[in-house]
C-alpha cells in the first residue's frame, strides 16, 4: 500500500496544494505526484523525458484526472490511456469541478472508473480523501499495470 | 262565220222549219235547224249550248210558249229569243217582249224574219263584247285596287283622274280628296320640274320605268318611291293621259340606310379601333388596307405597309408560323386561325402581336381576302418574360437565402458552442480562484488555529463565507443563463418522481431538518425535466430556508387540477412570509428581501423559477403574508398520460 503511487493531473496550484494537504491530514502515505497539463500526464505515464526516472516518478496505480486542462484536456488523456495496451486497465478517477451530464457520460464512455465532482471547500475534500483512502487504497484490487518495453527503456 | 248557224227551233210543224231554213239560206246565212216540239226536248237541247239563236212558235198544242221563254232565259240568258208565229195578238206580243223576247215575226210576213234574225244575232254579239269589256274592266279595277302599289292616273294637264287604295295609303289622301286635284298635290316643290318633264314625255308617247324620286304625303313628310308612268290612249290611239304606278321605297331605303350606316360604323371601327385591323390579299400577301392603329403599332405609314407583303415585316423566326395557315386559308381550307408572332417595327425592334385571321369569300364562295385583327401583346410578353426572369431570380435568391440561413445557423451554432465553452470556462476558471481562496483560508484556519486571535479566526470564516457566496452566485447565474440559452424541448414529465428525486437529493429537504409532505404521486405535465428541476428545487430550497429562527420548516406540496388543460402545483410553507410590497419584485434578478447574513442566498433563485416557467409555458404566482408563510403556485399544462415517459437520464 505504501508503494501505490497516485498521479494527480491538475492545473490549479491551490487544488494540488489542497489535495496534498488533505492526503496528509487523512494519513495517506502513498506517494502523490502531480502534473499540470495533459501532455505532461502522457509523458509521465509513458516514462518519457523528465519522467524517465521511475524511482522518482513511479508508474501510478490510480490517476485523479481533472478535465479542464490547458492544451490537451482530461478526456483526451483518458482516451489516450485506453489506447495504450499497458495502461488500459489503469484506474482513472475523474476529479472535476464540472458535473455536466455531457462530461460525465463522455468520461464513462471513454473508460473512466469513477467520476467525482471536486468540492469547493476543504471539509468535503478531506472527506473524499478519507473515502479514497479506504475504498481505493485499502480495499480495492488493482490489475497490474506495467511498463511497455521500449527500445529506450531497454 | 263559215260554220253553219245553229238555230234551236221550237215548232211542231216541220214544214215551217224547212221554210225558215230556206229563207235564211237564200239570204246567205248557213243554218242548221234543230227543231224540237216539246218543252222537255227544248230544255235538254238548251243545255247542249251550241245554239246561236232560238226561234219559237207561240202556240204549240199542250205548251205555254212563255214558259219556254222563261226556261231559255234561265238557262241561256244571252241567247236571242225570236218568236215566229202565226197567231200572235198584239197583247201577246207585248207580253212576250216584256218577258224578254228579242223580237217577234208573224208567219204571214216571213220577209221580216231574215232582218230580225240578223239583228238579233248582231245585238247578241254586241252584248257579248260589252260583257267581255265590262269583265275586263272589273278585273283591271280589282287588280288596281288590290295592288300593293299606288296606282293613279292623270290627264295630260296633270289632273288626277283615278286613285287606288294603295295610293290612299301611300299618300294619305282618300280617292275623293285626290281625284280632280292637280298631281302637284303629291309632288314636292323641288320635284315639279321632274313631274313636268315626265308629263312632257308622256305627251310624246314616252313612259318612264322605276324612277326613284320622292312624293309628298298628306302629312307633309317625304316618301321615297319608285315610279313608272305610261301614256293612256283613247280608242283612236290618241294620248289622253298618263297612268302612274308608285312603289313605296321606304323599307328598302331603310334597309339601304341601315346597310350604309352599318358600313360606316364598320369603317369607323376599322379606322378608329385601338386594335390593329387590316385586310390581306391572298395572291401577293399584301395588305389591301390597314387602319391607323396598325400603322402606329409598327411605325409605318399606310402606304409603306400596303406596299409590303406581310412576311417582310414579320420576324424571320415567326414567318413559318403564320405562313402555313395563311396558305391553307388561301386554299379555303381554313376559316379562321390565331397566331402570336413578332412583327418588326420600322425602327427595328420586335412587336409581339396576337393575330386573329378570318377568311372572307367572294360571291362564288372562293377565298377573297383575309381580315386580320392585330393586338399588340408586347407588354404582356415583356411582363411574362419579366415574370419568368423574376421567378428565376427568386429561385436563385431562395437558394441564396437558403444558403445564408444555413450559414447563419451554422454560425449561430458555433456561437452557441462558443458560449457554452465560455460558460464552462466561467464555471471552471472563475470558480477556481474562489476555491483557492476558500482552500487557503481553510488550511490557514486549520493549521494556525492555536496561534490566531479569535478576531483573525472570525475574519478567516468571513473570507470563506464570501468565497462560498461568490461561488453560489456564479453557479446560479450560470444556471439562469443556461435556462435562457438552452433548448428546452417540451415533453411529458411526471412531476411525482421528479419532486421525490429533488427531495432525496438535498439533505436540507429531509428530516430531521425539514418536514416535507409531497401529495403528488403521478402527475404528467408538459414541460422540461431540467427546467422543472430548477423550478422546484429553488422553490423548495426557499421554503425550508426562509423560516423564523428555531422553527422547523414544514412544507406541503399538492396539485389542484383545473377544468381546463391546466394544473396548479402548490408549495406551501410555514416560513416568515413575504411583505406585500416585496411580492412584485421578488421574481427579479438579484432581488433579496433579507441580508445575506440572516438568510444566505444569491437573489437569483426566483428569477430562475420565473424564467424556467416562461420557457416551458408555465406561470408562477404567490400568496403570502408576513408571519403566515407563503404559498407559491405553479401553473402548468397537463400532458396526455399515455405519452411515453421522458427518456431516462
Amino acid at each position: 500500500m505504501k508503494n501505490k503511487c497516485i498521479l494527480q493531473v491538475e492545473d490549479e496550484e491551490a487544488d494540488i496544494f489542497l489535495l496534498k494537504w488533505v492526503f496528509q491530514r487523512a494519513g495517506i502515505e502513498s506517494p502523490l505526484r502531480a502534473v499540470t497539463d495533459g501532455q505532461m500526464a502522457i509523458r509521465y505515464l509513458s516514462g518519457e523525458g523528465e519522467y524517465a526516472d521511475r524511482q522518482k516518478y513511479p508508474l501510478p496505480c490510480l490517476v485523479l484526472l481533472d478535465l479542464k486542462l490547458p492544451g490537451m484536456d482530461g478526456l483526451e488523456v483518458l482516451a489516450w490511456t485506453r489506447r495504450q495496451p499497458n495502461l488500459r486497465r489503469l484506474v482513472v478517477l475523474v476529479f472535476s469541478s464540472s458535473a455536466q451530464p455531457k462530461d460525465v457520460e463522455r468520461a464513462y464512455e471513454l473508460g473512466a472508473n469513477s467520476y467525482i465532482q471536486k468540492p469547493s471547500d476543504m471539509e468535503h475534500t478531506l472527506e473524499i480523501a478519507q473515502l479514497l483512502k479506504g475504498w481505493w487504497l485499502a480495499y480495492n484490487h488493482f490489475a497490474p499495470v506495467y511498463e511497455l518495453p521500449t527500445p529506450k527503456s531497454a | 262565220m263559215n260554220a253553219p248557224l245553229r238555230i234551236l227551233h221550237l215548232e211542231d210543224d216541220p214544214v215551217t222549219s224547212e221554210l225558215v231554213s230556206g229563207l235564211l239560206r237564200r239570204d246567205g246565212l248557213a243554218v242548221d235547224m234543230d227543231r224540237v216540239d216539246t218543252l222537255a226536248d227544248f230544255g235538254s237541247r238548251l243545255s247542249s249550248g251550241s245554239h246561236a239563236l232560238i226561234l219559237s212558235d207561240f202556240s204549240i198544242p199542250g205548251m205555254n210558249a212563255l214558259e219556254a221563254l222563261h226556261l231559255a232565259h234561265e238557262r241561256r240568258p244571252n241567247l236571242p229569243y225570236v218568236f215566229f208565229s202565226g197567231t200572235l195578238g198584239e197583247e201577246a206580243a207585248i207580253e212576250a217582249l216584256k218577258q224578254g223576247a228579242t223580237d217577234y215575226v208573224l208567219k204571214d210576213r216571213p220577209g221580216r224574219l231574215v232582218p230580225a234574225v240578223r239583228r238579233a244575232l248582231r245585238e247578241r254579239e254586241e252584248r257579248s263584247r260589252q260583257a267581255e269589256a265590262e269583265h275586263a274592266g272589273r278585273l283591271l279595277a280589282a287588280i288596281v285596287s288590290s295592288s300593293e302599289n299606288a296606282i293613279f292616273s292623270k290627264t295630260l294637264e296633270g289632273r288626277i283622274t283615278s286613285w287606288n287604295v294603295s295610293a290612299e295609303r301611300l299618300f294619305g289622301y282618300g280617292a275623293a280628296e285626290a281625284i280632280g286635284q292637280p298631281i302637284t298635290l303629291i309632288v314636292p316643290p323641288d320635284r315639279f320640274a321632274e313631274e313636268l318633264s315626265i308629263l312632257e314625255g308622256v305627251k310624246h308617247g314616252q313612259g318612264i320605268e322605276n324612277q326613284e324620286t320622292y312624293r309628298r304625303h298628306k302629312d307633309g313628310s317625304l316618301t321615297p318611291v319608285s315610279i313608272s308612268v305610261s301614256p293612256v290612249r283613247d280608242r283612236e290611239g290618241k294620248i289622253i293621259g298618263a297612268s302612274s304606278i308608285a312603289r313605296d321605297m321606304t323599307e328598302r331605303k331603310k334597309g339601304e340606310e341601315a346597310l350604309r350606316q352599318s358600313e360606316e360604323k364598320f369603317r369607323a371601327v376599322f379606322e378608329q379601333a385601338a386594335i390593329g385591323m387590316g385586310r390581306v390579299n391572298f395572291t401577293d400577301a399584301r395588305w389591301i388596307d390597314v387602319n391607323d392603329a396598325f400603322c402606329r403599332m409598327l411605325g409605318y405609314s399606310r402606304q409603306e405597309i400596303c406596299a409590303t407583303p406581310w412576311p417582310q415585316i414579320t420576324h424571320a423566326e415567326d414567318v413559318e408560323l403564320d405562313l402555313i395557315p395563311f396558305q391553307r386559308m388561301a386554299k379555303g381550307e381554313l376559316q379562321q386561325y390565331t397566331v402570336e408572332k413578332r412583327f418588326i417595327h420600322k425602327q427595328g425592334h420586335p412587336i409581339w402581336a396576337r393575330l386573329t385571321l378570318s377568311l372572307v369569300r367572294d360571291r362564288q364562295g372562293r377565298p377573297d381576302y383575309e381580315v386580320a385583327i392585330v393586338e399588340d401583346i408586347t407588354e404582356r410578353k415583356e411582363t411574362e418574360a419579366a415574370l419568368q426572369k423574376a421567378r428565376q431570380e427568386l429561385a436563385v435568391a431562395n437558394r441564396d437565402l437558403d444558403r445564408k440561413v444555413r450559414e447563419h445557423t451554422a454560425k449561430l451554432r458555433e456561437t452557441v458552442a462558443e458560449l457554452e465553452g465560455f460558460s464552462y470556462s466561467l464555471v471552471h476558471d472563475m470558480r477556481a480562484p474562489l476555491r483557492a481562496i476558500h482552500t487557503y483560508a481553510s488550511v490557514l484556519e486549520e493549521d494556525s488555529r492555536a496561534r490566531l486571535l479569535p478576531e483573525s479566526l472570525d475574519h478567516l470564516r468571513r473570507i470563506k463565507l464570501a468565497a462560498h457566496r461568490m461561488d453560489q452566485l456564479i453557479i446560479d447565474a450560470l444556471n439562469y443563463s443556461k435556462l435562457v440559452r438552452d433548448e428546452l424541448p417540451l415533453r411529458s414529465v411526471n412531476l411525482g418522481p421528479l419532486l421525490r428525486g429533488i427531495i432525496e437529493t438535498y439533505p436540507n429537504l429531509q428530516p430531521p431538518g425539514a418536514e416535507i409532505r409531497l401529495q403528488i404521486e403521478d402527475l404528467h405535465v408538459n414541460g422540461n425535466e431540467a427546467a422543472l428541476t430548477q423550478v422546484f428545487s429553488n422553490l423548495l430550497g426557499n421554503a425550508v430556508k426562509f423560516v423564523a429562527p428555531g422553527t422547523k420548516p414544514k412544507v406541503r406540496i399538492w396539485a389542484e387540477e383545473l377544468e381546463s388543460e391546466s394544473v396548479l402545483i402548490w408549495v406551501e410553507d410555514n416560513g416568515i412570509g413575504i411583505p406585500k410590497e416585496g411580492q412584485g419584485k421578488i421574481f427579479g434578478m438579484f432581488q433579496r428581501m433579507h441580508r445575506a447574513e440572516a438568510y444566505p442566498g444569491t437573489g437569483i433563485g426566483l428569477a430562475i423559477v420565473r424564467k424556467a416557467l416562461e420557457r416551458i409555458g408555465g406561470q408562477v404566482c404567490l400568496d403570502s403574508e408576513p408571519g403566515k408563510g407563503s404559498r407559491f403556485c405553479v401553473k402548468l399544462e397537463r400532458a396526455i398520460e399515455s405519452k411515453q415517459p421522458d427518456r431516462l437520464r
